[in-house]
């Protein structure tokens, strides 16, 4: 009875054995494949950080070179010490984006100082300065828009099933989207040629 | 019949691996129509003609790409996002070493019209400050007399030599024939052939279970790593350069 009871209970071993062995196999897959998706949100985010930081160096020299021409425009200068401050104070990724924002729309005050004082415009520093800025803003708008493209494919990633039931077991959090406002839409440019065309 | 099941599999393989390569190798990245895109007819056929042989000599020496697109209309999109759009669609440059630039000469727009986008990598060499002064000295005068086909193969011309006095330290001799992998043809025959003697021990004795092993493994593996890369090569660009 004992014996023909172990020569069948063979079969229903090895098949436990492969289900086991599948299913670690679909959760290796599927925990490299969110660890790869991962990977390339944190990737991109650091492009999007690189450009923060690479802003945020230029605005002294700028500050400078307008205040050699506008000094008694403090609000202005306020308003973007203040910004850059509350850049230094953020650490997580939703503080940086909110208070990469604040610089970008205290820049406006900055850029907007050059029609009040048309002398800035020819000035040759300033220019290369804003051209610097300008391909900064430019790098970053395209770093953010990579960086939403890589959330949202590791986000669809973690909510579908059954990479779901993975997600949350192996601890992958939801990751947030760098989105801008309607006002901050609208790139921070300066025609220097308007007058001349 | 073990051996018959082998060749099968084996012919499978060698279909596999020939087929891949020559689905990739089919878009043009390089030769006179891909350097300049004159889309909006700013330029004649002999101005074409040389500025094509300018970029095509350029790639020749230093492998960088300079790419020309004039474009009668942007329909509403903005410059640089267009720019950066083409430029990453074509993958201008070659991959992984992002050296392309591009161009774009968009004469119908009202105050914004030529850009100058730089790939990853040349980034340290043509800033945006150089961008934007090539620009000024190649581009701006002669466009505000409305000579849109003069600027843009100004800009061209100056984009090419500037790359060309910058990259020539770099890159002494033209491009070097790289042969990636190490092995001679002989190593590589003597790996093969144990390859295939081990997947015909494989077979004979343990009926393949190795081998179906290794296939679960990496089809397993296979289907988790997916979904990256869409682009098919080529290099891309983060939005350098200038405009004006």
């Amino acid at each position: 009875m004992a014996r023909r009871n172990r020569g069948g209970s063979k079969l229903p071993l090895i098949i436990g054995i492969a289900v086991v062995v599948l299913i670690a196999f679909l959760a290796i897959g599927q925990y490299n494949s969110l660890v790869n998706v991962e990977e390339d949100v944190s990737n991109k985010w650091s492009q999007v950080d690189n450009q923060i930081k690479r802003r945020a160096d230029l605005i002294p020299n700028l500050v400078e070179t307008v205040k050699g021409v506008a000094g008694q425009e403090e609000k202005v200068y306020g308003d973007i010490a203040e910004a850059q401050a509350g850049l230094a104070r953020a650490a997580s990724t939703e503080q940086r984006i909110e208070a990469d924002q604040q610089v970008t729309s205290s820049l406006r005050g900055l850029i907007a100082l050059q029609t009040t004082y048309p002398e800035l415009k020819s000035s040759e520093r300033f220019q290369s300065l804003m051209d610097t800025l300008e391909g900064t803003e430019n790098r970053l708008g395209i770093a953010r828009k990579d960086y939403n493209d890589a959330v949202t494919v590791y986000n669809k990633k973690r909510r579908s099933f059954p990479t779901s039931l993975y997600a949350s077991a192996f601890g992958f959090e939801k990751k947030p989207y760098y989105e801008i406002s309607e006002s901050d839409r609208e790139n921070p440019t300066v025609d220097f040629n308007s007058d001349s065309k | 019949m073990i051996w018959r099941r082998t060749r099968l599999l084996f012919t499978a393989f060698l279909v596999f691996f020939l087929l891949t390569p020559t689905a990739e190798a089919v878009s043009e990245r390089t030769g006179a129509a891909f350097f300049i895109q004159d889309d909006a007819q700013l330029l004649s056929a002999s101005e074409e003609a040389e500025l094509a042989r300018l970029g095509q000599e350029l790639e020749q020496y230093t492998t960088a790409q300079v790419v020309l697109k004039t474009i009668p209309d942007l329909k509403g999109q903005d410059l640089s996002t267009y720019a950066n759009e083409t430029f990453r669609a074509q993958g201008i440059g070659q991959a992984g070493k992002d050296n392309g630039v591009l161009v774009v000469v968009a004469p119908n727009e009202q105050d914004r019209n030529f850009r100058i986008e730089v790939g990853y990598k040349l980034e340290g060499i043509l800033t945006d400050i150089t961008a934007g002064r090539i620009l000024d000295k190649y581009a701006v005068p002669y466009r505000d007399q409305g000579e849109y086909g003069k600027a843009a193969s100004e800009t061209y011309k100056a984009v090419v030599s500037f790359i060309s006095k910058e990259q020539s330290l770099e890159s002494q001799d033209p491009v070097k024939q790289t042969n990636d992998s190490g092995l001679s043809t002989w190593a590589k025959v003597l790996i093969g052939a144990g390859l295939v003697l081990l997947l015909f021990l494989d077979m004979k004795f343990t009926g393949g279970m190795f081998f179906f092993a290794i296939i679960n493994l990496f089809s397993a593996i296979m289907r988790g790593g997916g979904g990256g890369g869409s682009r098919g090569g080529g290099g891309s660009s983060g939005g350098g350069g200038a405009e004006r």
